[in-house]
Order: C-alpha cells, then sequence, then structure tokens
C-alpha cells in the first residue's frame, strides 16, 4: 500500500516522497499481520538513491530503533534513560524524559513488545538553513502501532493501561537531523509526534 | 499575562489526577496531541492559555516587618491545584528562570522543534521560539510558542514594593490631633491638671483601616493599613505612647485623667519658645499584605503633626 499526503506542514521547499516502507518488526506472528508492502520506486543497482531516499530509510529506521528503545526502557528500569538521546531530540527527547523518569519514581515497567505494523514516510524536506532554529531536515513519517501484548505494571504488579486503551493507533512522526551537515545518515532523532485520526492498522 | 501568545502545548506525564488547564480561568478544554501507545494516556496536550491565578491565602500577620518576600511564587489554583498551596519559589533552578505568568520555570527548547511542529503555533522557525515550561509541582511540561522570551518574575518587583504602591494608594496621613488644653491663644492648660490627647475625627486615611490592592510585575497585592500606636512628643521632655485613638475630652469628664492617652505636666510652657509647649503625635502604621502566595508585614513611621499649647501654673492664673 503505498501513502501519499500533501505535506503541508513541511511545504517550504519540501519534496513529498512516497515512500512507503511497511513493516512487521518484531517478528511475532507475522502471519496475522502480513506486512505492507511497498509500491514505491526502488533504487536500482544503476541509480544512487537520492538524498531524500537516503534521508527516508535513515529516518525509518530510527523510527523502528525508537519503539525498540522505549520498549527496553520501560521493560528494564535499570537501564540508563540516557538511551533516549540515541533516538529523541528537542520537544520529543524532554517529553519522554520526563515520562520514564515518573514512570520509574512509581515503580512502573512494561510486559511485552510494541510492534510496528506499519511505518509511512510522508514528506521530506531537507532544509538546513538554520537547524538550531527549527529549519532542518525532516522526515515526517506515519506509524501504525501494536500495543495489543503490552501491558504497563505498577510495583504492585496492577495494571496502570487505560481500560479504553486501543489496541492499535496511528502516531505520526517528525524525524529530524540537526547535525546533517556532518552526520547526513546517522544523527537522525524523532523531533517531535502527534496523533492521527485514522482507521486502525489492520482494517482494509 | 503574555500578549503574543497564543496557544500552548502542554506535555503531560500521564500523571493520575493532573489536570491540564495550563493558565487559569480563561483556559479552554485541552486537545491531545500525542497519546503514550503503552498506557493509553495522553501525553502531550494542547491548551490556550489564560491569566494569572488569584493571590493566594492570607498568611499571619506579625508586629515584625518580614521584608521583601518574593518576587516568584506558585499558586495553581487557577489550575484546580491546591497541593502544593501557594507560595514562593527560587526564581532560577536547574530548570529555567520562574515565570509567574505562566507558572513555571521557563527555558528555550533547545535545539528549536522543527519547522511545522505543532508547538510552533503555526509560526515559522526564526519567528519567537518555543519555550519549555516547567511546574516542578505538578510534574507537567508546557510547550509555549513566544514572540519574544517570557519575562522572568525574579527582576520584577518584590510583593513588598507591590504593596508600598497599593500604600500609596491609600492617601495615609497623620491624625488631626486633639488635645486639651486646645492650641490657640485663648486656651491655656494648668501644671498637674489632666491633658487628654486623642485622634480627632479619626477615618481610615488617619487610623485605618484602609485597604488596597496593586498589581506589578504579575504580582497582585492587597494591602491593609491601621495605626499600631501614636507616640506623643509633649514638649517637655516626655513621650508618651498611646496604643489606641484615645478619647475626646467632653467637659463632663472635668478634672478626670483620661482613660487611654493622657498626660500631666509638672511645670509650665513659659519658658519654652513662644511660651508654649510644641506637641508632636506620630503615627506607626502596621501594614499587613498578601498575595501571590505569600503575606508579611511592613511597618510604616513617620507620619507626625504638631500643636503648641500653653501650661502655666496654677498661682499665675489665680491672679
Amino acid at each position: 500500500m503505498t501513502t501519499l499526503r500533501g505535506a503541508s506542514a513541511l511545504a517550504t521547499a519540501a519534496l513529498v516522497l512516497a515512500a512507503v516502507i511497511a513493516c512487521a518488526d518484531d517478528g511475532q506472528n507475522p502471519s496475522s499481520n502480513p506486512p505492507q508492502t511497498s509500491t514505491s520506486p526502488t533504487p536500482s543497482a544503476s541509480t544512487p538513491p537520492s538524498e531524500a531516499e537516503v534521508a527516508s530509510e535513515a529516518a525509518s529506521e530510527l523510527v523502528r530503533r525508537y519503539y525498540v528503545v522505549r520498549d527496553e526502557l520501560r521493560q528494564d528500569p535499570g537501564l540508563p534513560l540516557s538511551r533516549l538521546r540515541t533516538v529523541a531530540i528537542s520537544t520529543e527527547l524532554a517529553a519522554q524524559e520526563n515520562l520514564f523518569k515518573r514512570e520509574r519514581r512509581e515503580g512502573r515497567h512494561q510486559t511485552g513488545t510494541t510492534r510496528i505494523v506499519n511505518l509511512t514516510v510522508q514528506a521530506v524536506a531537507l532544509d538546513n538553513s538554520d537547524p538550531g532554529a527549527g529549519r532542518v531536515p525532516t522526515v515526517q513519517i506515519d506509524v501504525c502501532y501494536d500495543v495489543s501484548d503490552v501491558d504497563i505494571l505498577d510495583r504492585n504488579g496492577q495494571s496502570v493501561v487505560a481500560e479504553d486503551r486501543p489496541d492499535t493507533g496511528w502516531i505520526r512522526y517528525s524525524v529530524s537531523n540537526y547535525e546533517w551537515a556532518k552526520d547526513p545518515t546517522g544523527a537522525w532523532r524523532i523531533a517531535s509526534s502527534q496523533d492521527l485520526e485514522r482507521t486502525p492498522c489492520l482494517a482494509p | 499575562m503574555p500578549g503574543p501568545l497564543t496557544r500552548l502545548v502542554v506535555v503531560a506525564l500521564a500523571a493520575a489526577g493532573a489536570t491540564f488547564v495550563a493558565q487559569g480561568p480563561a483556559s479552554a478544554d485541552p486537545v491531545c496531541q500525542v497519546t503514550d501507545p503503552q498506557t493509553g494516556q495522553c501525553l502531550i496536550w494542547i491548551e490556550v492559555p489564560g491569566n494569572p491565578g488569584d493571590p493566594g491565602e492570607p498568611g499571619d500577620d506579625g508586629p515584625k516587618d518580614t521584608g521583601s518576600g518574593s518576587a516568584c511564587y506558585w499558586d495553581g489554583t487557577s489550575q484546580g491545584i491546591s497541593n502544593p498551596p501557594p507560595g514562593p519559589v527560587p526564581c532560577s533552578s536547574e530548570y529555567g528562570y520562574w515565570s509567574n505568568s505562566y507558572h513555571c520555570y521557563i527555558s528555550p527548547v533547545d535545539p528549536q522543534p522543527p519547522a511545522g511542529d505543532l508547538s510552533w503555533q503555526g509560526h515559522e522557525p526564526g519567528d519567537g521560539a518555543v519555550y519549555l515550561c516547567y511546574q516542578p509541582q505538578t510534574d507537567i511540561d508546557i510547550y509555549i510558542w513566544s514572540q519574544d522570551p517570557p519575562p522572568g518574575s525574579g527582576t520584577g518587583p518584590t510583593p513588598r514594593e507591590v504593596a508600598q504602591l497599593a500604600v500609596e494608594q491609600m492617601n495615609l496621613r497623620a491624625i488631626d490631633i486633639g488635645i486639651v488644653p486646645e492650641p490657640g491663644p485663648n486656651s491655656v492648660g494648668v501644671v498637674g491638671m489632666p491633658v487628654w490627647m486623642w485622634a480627632a475625627n479619626p477615618d481610615s486615611h488617619t487610623y485605618g483601616p484602609a485597604t488596597a490592592t496593586a498589581s506589578a510585575g504579575g504580582l497582585t497585592i492587597t494591602a491593609t493599613a491601621r495605626v499600631r500606636q501614636i507616640t506623643w512628643y509633649m514638649g517637655d521632655g516626655t513621650a508618651v505612647v498611646c496604643r489606641t485613638a484615645g478619647t475626646p475630652y467632653e467637659a463632663s469628664y472635668a478634672r478626670a485623667k483620661s482613660p487611654d492617652c493622657g498626660h500631666v505636666y509638672t511645670r509650665s510652657s513659659a519658658h519654652d519658645t513662644d511660651g508654649k509647649y510644641t506637641v508632636t503625635a506620630t503615627s506607626d502604621w502596621v501594614v499587613t499584605w498578601e498575595g501571590a502566595g505569600q503575606s508579611g508585614t511592613i511597618l510604616l513611621n513617620g507620619l507626625q503633626r504638631s500643636v503648641e499649647i500653653a501650661v502655666g501654673e496654677g498661682q499665675v492664673l489665680v491672679r
């Protein structure tokens, strides 16, 4: 499935990329959640990938790693929260750090693993004119997650998960590279996120 | 309240019972920006700012001057948060500098979020900036956009200074002196006879209580002033301290002593300047102030007024 949306938030000098990268990251029961397939052109061996394609691939990989890091930090409260700095920055980093600090103070931990059902690159904008001020290369990526296997428990082993928590949902991530000039592939971080109103992951 | 601010992005910590009404009575219903997938609880909220909170509860009055108070204070009542109660906070911390208007520590987001992020509130990078507003009292992060850095309250006026603005509105004056023997050329007192002193026609300006409210620098302070005592310098080297307004003399009291504020001269004023005693009444005021989650006391001295009275020896009058 290919999803192409207008990149209004990144309209300025934005290169809209219809690259869809679907996956079933954890490999758990892939048969029940078949991975999505990309219909976007795949760079051939003779055509070097464009900057946007390289950025999309790196940002997508970062998002996958972000989910792994978050799961690990919640599953093992002994792991250092500094790991968040390898996957998040700006407002996203502050929000996640505070969330995890609070959960650890309250003795909460996670069981189970979050699964990425769908990961779709929506837009790429490689404006690097003023990174510190926010004019920074950014890839917008929509993720549909599945937390049906996940529970958050307090120190007494009681679940603190909201009763109405949906098992699946969509989030749009802004993945930015504030060190694009010197590290165009390895310095991508999630800078912000927002919910998306969309049909469940598995709906047709 | 910062004028250019249009909206707030509130990052909540999924705290049980936390209230995300960030800025007071003008707040609208918050809208969730992003949900924590694992708990299903909202992680980031968008909120419309309101106004600074109301003044806190009054504290204890005290006879001593309590100093300036803190220019920086926490008051969560506008958010429906009573614990912790309103009170002073350090004006700076590891989280930034304190803003009374936002009720949080302010620090610029570094690096700034990418263009198009909701925290920019529709502005382009370079047009103002996004700031992190952290409330340690609630463990809530608030992302705000502002054209200019929100002012820090540490550089603003102290509650005492705002209270003094309120005092200036009260137009406090020295008392109008009531005294027998009366001042003037046709009245002479007698050595050994009771002298009555009182505040004539006392009102809120001359004796209190007078109340006024002033606002400055995000602080709103209500001050109440009243006379604590009047010190009467009788001109013969005696100072009489009266803790009441005194009792006006009436002819029916004859040679009785004042029940609460009086004096008896033991020598005539004939040898003083102009043959009279200069009687000076000095009012000592106590001002109690409350607001900004604090309370305090200011002592004001020096409002005084004088009259001249003549006191003669009894045998001189007989002759």
